[in-house]
């Protein structure tokens, strides 16, 4: 099996991997610096999507290598063992913290009754099984989903623009919250991060042009950070920056809000949504899982591919619910996650992709392989 | 392979089994489907109406329609008090997503209804979506009123409601927009519905301060305030012309609202532009250039009288349910944040225009037989 994607799906992995944090987004934005958010939404796109861009360059380098095998040939082998449990426990989290994000959104806002252990038990298996299968299977899974996610997510952001206020995401620049610039694009990097899974798929050069990837990485960034624009106003439109900032779910009670009067079978958008914006949860899970799966098989690589899948799907649960029992958990596992994803995706790579270059400019050769 | 299929299918089995299996599920016939809610506050208590189907009755044929419906009521010191009557009266827990009207009294209105929109909020099945209606009725009288087309009491309401929106003559806010209000301490207006004479009639608009009473707006009254807030609004009226009387149907082509700040003082310059058509006369006279030129002048001078005293209205009383906060708050973000909003509002100053272009009779030819009167 090659773990290879193409850049169709690059772009459709990145998307559902990012778009996994979108539920907040507005709520987080809103706070923090009100009708200026599509600027900072703009400003954050192009800072990650220029670190996607490093990382897909890093990658290209060595080619037909994923991060575990060129690492010790620029960090040495302590250094790259190091590197690499900091992804696996990482990626580890994520998977935790978005277990966590959706089990209260699927509690709270849909199934209020039903405990909150019990929502991973029925989604964990499934994540096992597509990370099991690898990249370019999850690859193929994301082109689908992707396709699906992101032109029936544009409908629903339609349908709320429609019914929703232009007035309220006026004026599109307000010179007084500009001061929270700083605090907006902390809160928004989170929403951001994700990158780091480009550490895991290899990059084989096709043709000459070896460069696109790294353009295709940083376009998907920024079509990403579009998306995520029309997220925000559409939800701002819909209930305003006074309410949303009440609202942790604050997308999916911008999207209960919306009723099509005269498309009534989808009426009902909050479980249409519930079967279409969840899908893009689950592959962001099932990418994240994966992750942590290829850099666990390269270090047991005595053990199967099955077992290190099922054990990590098993340690993820039990996470989750050392998560469940931290009160507040939520408030600060974005504040973690972002700290965790400055270091992992873009501190690290910048800093390996400084030594590859160095290293390439001095003449070295980069051994490949371990 | 047969251990893969065996993994696959156990796999298969247990998702399925472990999400179609929510503590949640529950058969939609063993819930009380609520239609419309009531919400009144009586002495010290609040008290909450609900209409429910009533199941039982659907297979005798001879049943009247009405009888298929029960009031529930349920009184309490508080909401969670108040809602436990009612659950403790319903033999099946009572389902709010099914609910097609939101009516608030004016006693609770002047009480507050702050409370009870945050209490909505936090409903996973109640809609946000829902229109909210005022009354002055009593529940007695609202419950005792004669349905036209519907059984049901919510479903009459919510119809009215959408006939009156449709066809151009209401302005409606829906619970989302009234928490909006709420959160922001804005003044709007909430769409109010009466018992006259046996049946339910929207006839004004109750003015919300915050979350409290702040005075009412008769539907005569309402003429300037449906100008200014509504979208896609279509009104009739006899435009005096001379002796005669003109029926005029108008359409608002453009609303043009510019605010200013000049030397601490608000002023917003507001153009109207509206088209009309003459629809008849009281007596069988020709309408000439002359004529439609008399009726066109009338009409301006009434819908601008229309617009002031509006305007003058919602000054007077300190609130701005015209939303004016809105338009000055984007062209001014930090002065307006500065301002203290309701007296900077009862000071603003209003240059108001109003332009109408006359069309006479439409495809009729006005002039084609009635009498020379100019």
């Amino acid at each position: 099996m090659t773990n290879t994607i193409t850049n169709r799906q690059l772009f459709f992995m990145l998307l559902l991997t990012l778009t996994g944090g979108t539920v907040s987004i507005a709520k987080t934005m809103a706070a923090t610096v009100g009708t200026n958010a599509w600027l900072v939404l703009t400003a954050t796109s192009l800072l990650i999507g220029l670190a996607a861009a490093m990382i897909v360059s890093l990658n290209a380098m060595h080619e037909g290598q994923m991060l575990f095998d060129y690492a010790p040939s620029l960090v040495t082998r302590p250094g790259a063992y190091i590197l690499i449990l900091y992804y696996i426990a990482y990626f580890l989290f994520i998977l935790s913290g978005l277990l966590y994000d959706l089990t209260r959104i699927l509690h709270y806002d849909f199934f209020p009754k039903t405990p909150q252990w019990t929502f991973p038990l029925a989604g964990l298996p499934v994540f096992c099984y597509v990370a099991y299968k690898g990249i370019t299977n999850l690859g193929r899974l994301a082109e689908c989903v992707g396709i699906v996610f992101i032109s029936l997510g544009l409908l629903v952001h339609l349908l709320m623009a429609i019914e929703g206020r232009v007035s309220r995401i006026l004026p599109l620049i307000d010179p007084d919250r500009l001061s929270g610039f700083f605090s907006g694009f902390k809160s928004a990097l989170f929403s951001f991060f994700g990158i780091e899974m480009l550490l895991v798929i290899p990059f084989v050069k096709k043709n000459k042009n070896s460069r696109k990837p790294a353009k295709a990485a940083f376009l998907s960034l920024l079509a990403i950070g579009a998306f995520y624009i029309i997220v925000v106003e559409t939800s701002i439109m819909k209930i305003g920056i006074d309410d949303i900032v009440n609202h942790y779910d604050a997308l999916v009670v911008a999207i209960r809000d919306t009723s099509p009067k005269g498309l009534e079978i989808i009426s009902r958008l909050d479980i249409f949504y519930l079967t279409m914006g969840l899908s893009g949860l689950f592959v962001s899970m099932s990418i994240a899982l994966m992750a942590a799966v290829e850099y666990l098989c390269r270090l047991f690589k005595n053990l199967s591919r099955l077992l290190i899948t099922v054990c990590a799907g098993a340690f993820c649960y039990v996470l989750f619910l050392v998560f469940s029992g931290i009160p507040n958990f939520f408030e600060i596992y974005p504040e973690i996650g972002t700290y965790l994803g400055l270091f992992g995706g873009i501190l690290a790579p910048c800093v390996l992709l400084l030594i590859a270059r160095a290293k390439k400019r001095g003449g070295k050769a980069v051994p490949h392989g371990s | 392979m047969a251990a893969k299929r065996a993994a696959f299918l156990a796999l298969a089995i247990i998702t399925a089994v472990i999400s179609s299996g929510c503590w949640d599920a529950l058969d939609i016939n063993k819930k009380s489907l609520c239609t419309l809610v009531l919400t009144d506050r009586a002495g010290d208590n609040f008290v909450f109406y609900a209409e429910v189907p009533n199941l039982t009755l659907g297979q005798q044929q001879e049943t009247s329609g009405a009888a298929h419906y029960d009031i529930v009521v349920g009184e309490g010191t508080t909401y969670t008090n108040a809602r436990r009557a009612i659950n403790n009266q319903l033999d099946k827990p009572l389902f709010l997503g099914t609910v097609r009207a939101l009516m608030l009294t004016d006693k609770l209105a002047k009480y507050g209804v702050e409370e009870y929109f945050y209490r909505m909020q936090t409903m996973v099945d109640y809609r946000r979506v829902l229109e909210v209606v005022t009354t002055h009725s009593s529940p007695e009288e609202i419950f005792s009123v004669k349905l036209e087309n519907n059984v049901s009491l919510g479903y009459e309401i919510d119809d009215t409601i959408t006939t009156l929106k449709d066809t151009g003559k209401l302005v409606i806010y829906t619970a989302s927009d009234v928490l909006n209000f709420i959160y922001a301490d804005r003044s709007y207006v909430v769409a109010n519905m009466d018992a006259v004479n046996g049946r339910l009639a929207f006839n004004g608009y109750t003015i919300m301060k915050g979350s409290h009473y702040a005075g009412f707006i008769h539907v005569d009254d309402a003429g300037g305030l449906v100008w200014l807030l509504g979208r896609n609004i279509v009104h009739t009226r006899a435009v005096p012309a001379g002796e005669y009387t003109a029926a005029v149907e108008i359409k608002c082509k453009s609303r043009k609202i510019r605010p200013q700040y000049v030397s601490g003082q608000v002023v917003f310059n507001i153009d109207m532009d509206f088209t009309a058509q003459l629809m008849y006369m009281n007596d069988n006279i020709s309408v000439d250039k002359k004529q439609a030129e008399v009726i066109k002048n009338e009409l301006q001078s009434m819908l601008l009288d229309e617009l002031v005293k509006t305007v003058q209205h919602s000054q007077a009383i300190g609130c701005d349910y015209l939303e004016l906060w809105d338009v000055f708050r984007i062209h001014y973000p930090g002065v307006y944040r500065q301002l203290d909003w309701p007296s900077a509002y009862q000071n603003a100053a209003f240059n108001i225009t109003v332009t109408a272009e006359l069309d006479p009779g439409g495809m009729m030819d006005m002039e084609a037989q009635g009498r020379k009167v100019s």
